[in-house]
């Protein structure tokens, strides 16, 4: 009773409006989470769409390829079908990050431009391999198949991996080196089936990253319980 | 901290207190522009820079005016001074809403 009354009796900001301790607990609650789902793009929402995307594409060429014998890849039709996912995914992370960032200006835009350079680099450097590997001889089985659809997980997942070891990001770091071991067991399933493991892997591995954001979007530490106080000492 | 620890009365009101939030939501070292904030928090732009300037007086924000041709953008952070503020508050309101 003795803390609900000082919580009652807490005085006035001077000129201001009076506010109740709970009332500027929830205040705060609701404050925080609306920053948080407006000023960030990692939005859980975005890596259950991913989660589909990705489930899609892979899914799509999968069961394009899977009765191939020997393996030709994938149909012009699925093909072009991958490329329309891929832009509207493109498009739709994009459209969130820009609404998310905008009028934000700092160090973190700058990191974020400047952890887009390696990623860039790695998914170009990875098709231009995969012409050269075609220019070498590689038959469809490896150039279509198995070096496609693993070697960007490789990549990306490294480079992840890199960035979240040097910012200490430990979900992250787990994300990307699940990527990476992810991509090198699919590697075995051959090139049909890796497309077919990497789809449910790669949506499981997003759906858990949804839940990550989901649980790190959560009103944290900061804002206080608006429980009653009471409740705390019976 | 104890229950008489007095809540800062610069963050302890409505506008202030969303203000200083929406900011800590940022990280340290970003900045937000005056409308983006203002429409965040819905409020007048005269009410918004009132708060602003008595939170800037505190040392709580900084603010940055730079000038694009004719127009004029101003963009607020918190200060290493306001997080640490925002933090004894919110230890504040913890321990008063706990009554330890």
């Amino acid at each position: 009773m003795n803390a609900q009354r000082n919580a009652d009796e807490t005085t006035p900001s001077n000129g201001d409006e009076w506010l109740d301790p709970r009332e500027a607990a929830g205040l705060m609650e609701r404050t925080q989470r609306q920053a948080q789902r407006q000023l960030t793009s990692d939005r859980p929402v975005l890596s259950v769409f991913s989660a589909l995307v990705v489930l899609a594409i892979y899914g799509a060429i999968w069961s394009s390829s899977r009765d191939h014998h020997p393996y030709t890849g994938p149909s012009l039709n699925v093909v072009g079908l991958v490329y329309i996912l891929v832009a509207v995914a493109a498009l739709a992370s994009v459209s969130v990050y820009l609404r998310a960032t905008a009028g934000v200006s700092g160090r973190s835009r700058r990191q974020a431009r400047t952890t887009a350079i390696p990623f860039v680099i790695a998914v170009v450097g990875v098709y231009v391999f995969d012409g050269a590997l075609k220019y070498d001889g590689f038959g469809p089985a490896i150039v279509y198949g198995v070096f496609d659809a693993a070697a960007p997980w490789l990549v990306v997942g490294a480079v992840l991996a890199g960035h979240a070891a040097a910012k200490q990001d430990w979900w992250k770091l787990t994300g990307g080196c699940a990527m990476i071991v992810v991509a090198a067991g699919a590697a075995f399933a051959g090139p049909a089936n890796v497309w077919g493991v990497l789809a449910v892997c790669g949506c499981l591995l997003l759906l858990a990253q949804g839940a990550v954001r989901f649980r790190s979007g959560r009103p944290g530490s900061m804002a206080p319980s608006t429980a009653t106080p009471t409740a705390h000492h019976q | 901290m104890t229950i008489g620890d007095p809540l800062d009365p610069l963050i302890h009101a409505p506008a202030r207190l969303r203000i200083v939030v929406t900011l800590a939501a940022l990280p340290a070292g970003d900045s937000l522009s005056f409308t983006r904030l203002q429409s965040l928090l819905d409020l007048t732009p005269g009410n918004l820079i009132t708060h602003l300037r008595r939170l800037e007086d505190a040392g709580y924000l900084s603010s940055e005016k730079t000038a694009n041709g004719t127009a004029s953008h101003t963009s607020v952070a918190l200060t290493e001074q306001g997080r640490a503020a925002l933090s004894t508050y919110t230890a504040a309101l913890h321990a008063l809403l706990d009554g330890t």
